[in-house]
């Protein structure tokens, strides 16, 4: 296959002059080593089965290499059939494409090295709490009792944040170990009313359950889904003053659906977009790690499942999810 | 007989708090810094169960583990892996042959009742 005709930008790309191109071909202009993959791929584009070739190498006159994104197109001149093909240097591209999964791994080690390194002396710290207030080293006075819980369940709330930092790397990573399982949806979500209901009460909240008592069991994960369910339902607790919360599941289309419904502030429409976003807090105060539902989503769609809200601002919030009746899970 | 737990362990303010908890449920609980010092007590007893971390200096856990799991001596001992790393560690636990694991920062109840699991 030797060239037949070309345009000065494609010379100044690959170092040769007009002439010596004309006595070029296809195997001139690419590495020896990936030449069976690209004459096959060019092959597959002759028929028509792909359009594009994406970062193929390429190789200059002085035998360097770059990266082009490559299309052809069969055309026909004097009678002639001709491809016409075009480059687009894709070198930058891939540097920052590079320099980015670079920057995905660095972040990854330090937040795993940081993550460790802050579990230990909090393990020293919690337990050296625990032994004092349970009274092992001597009884206490009432006070002291009083700001060793407060420290306590601070300190349980640092370690929360840093296996939620923790959890979010790991799915991220996609190294995140799943115990599949048959399971009972409705059980999951008895258990999550027994966990929450004290701070529904605190708060002067009802909660109801509106259970579809014919579901059938299906495979997933019950702790990882419980942990969905328990981060939908404290969201719905923390950002709801009055009013109730509803959990309800259904049967649907080879799907069981999950929502959790409250009479909150609702999300206002712009605020939408970054709601499964992770570092996302809509509402500071609440002090959370802004991953839960980064979390959420990924635990969901790793079960081959789907997570989304409906809110009306100033009315309420809706979370929904659904599962699978038959296994479609993928990355599991 | 008081049941005896070897604690390998580099944190020593995790060390003398762990000591602490179990040596209140009636354990008997020896420590080693390092795989040095843990594999020198090992010459002499043998003890009922072995708490394990796994960043230790020189030798990590996993070898530690490795390296107990091959001694025909010592390889029937309960090994419980004492870690702060969380990812993957149910992974590890099979990989490496461990009998369970606990997660720092731990719960006092569920320390007590995995080490009950095995000793009693």
């Amino acid at each position: 296959m030797r060239f037949f005709m070309c345009n000065p930008k494609i010379c100044e790309m690959l170092g040769y002059t007009e002439e010596e191109m004309m006595r070029l071909g296809v195997d001139d202009i690419h590495p020896e080593d990936d030449l069976p993959f690209v004459i096959e791929q060019f092959g597959l584009q002759v028929k028509g089965e792909i359009k594009f070739l994406a970062s193929l190498p390429v190789k200059r006159k002085d035998g360097s290499i770059f990266y082009a994104d490559i299309s052809t197109s069969p055309i026909t001149l004097a009678g002639k059939k001709y491809l016409l093909g075009n480059f687009r240097d894709t070198t930058e591209r891939k540097k920052a494409e590079d320099a980015l999964k670079e920057a995905v791994k660095a972040k990854s080690a330090f937040t795993s090295m940081v993550s460790h390194e802050l579990r230990t002396p909090l393990g020293a710290l919690k337990e050296s709490v625990s032994q004092v207030l349970e009274g092992m080293l001597g009884t206490l006075t009432e006070d002291q009792r009083k700001f060793l819980e407060i420290a306590k369940r601070n300190v349980n709330r640092l370690a929360r944040l840093i296996t939620e930092v923790l959890d979010f790397q790991t799915l991220e990573a996609g190294k995140m170990v799943f115990k599949i399982q048959d399971n009972d949806i409705n059980e999951v979500v008895k258990e999550t009313k027994e966990t929450m209901n004290i701070i529904a009460k605190e708060k002067g909240l009802d909660f109801i359950l509106n259970l579809d008592k014919g579901l059938p069991k299906i495979k997933f994960d019950r702790d990882k889904v419980s942990q969905v369910l328990s981060n939908l339902v404290n969201n719905s607790l923390k950002l709801t003053e009055k009013g109730n919360i509803t959990i309800s599941t259904t049967q649907g289309n080879n799907v069981i659906q999950v929502s959790v419904k409250d009479t909150g502030f609702g999300i206002k429409e712009e605020d939408m977009p970054r709601l499964f976003q992770e570092y996302e807090q809509l509402e500071r105060k609440t002090g959370g790690t802004g991953l839960g539902l980064a979390i959420s989503l990924e635990i969901i769609k790793a079960h081959g499942g789907k997570i989304w809200a409906e809110s009306t601002f100033g009315q309420g919030t809706t979370m929904h999810f659904i599962l699978p009746i038959e296994e479609r899970r993928k990355r599991i | 007989m008081t049941n005896k737990i070897l604690l390998i362990e580099d944190e020593l303010d995790l060390v003398e708090v762990t000591k602490m908890r179990l040596k209140k449920s009636s354990y008997e609980v020896l420590s080693a810094l390092n795989s040095e010092e843990a594999f020198t007590f090992l010459q002499k007893y043998i003890p009922d169960l072995i708490l394990l971390d796994l960043l230790l200096p020189g030798m990590h856990g996993e070898e530690i583990c490795k390296k107990l799991k091959c001694d025909d001596r010592l390889k029937t001992i309960p090994v419980i892996l004492f870690t702060a790393s969380a990812s993957d560690i149910p992974k590890l636990v099979k990989e490496i042959g461990t009998d369970d694991y606990i997660l720092k920062p731990f719960e006092p109840e569920e320390l007590l009742s995995k080490v009950k699991k095995f000793i009693g």
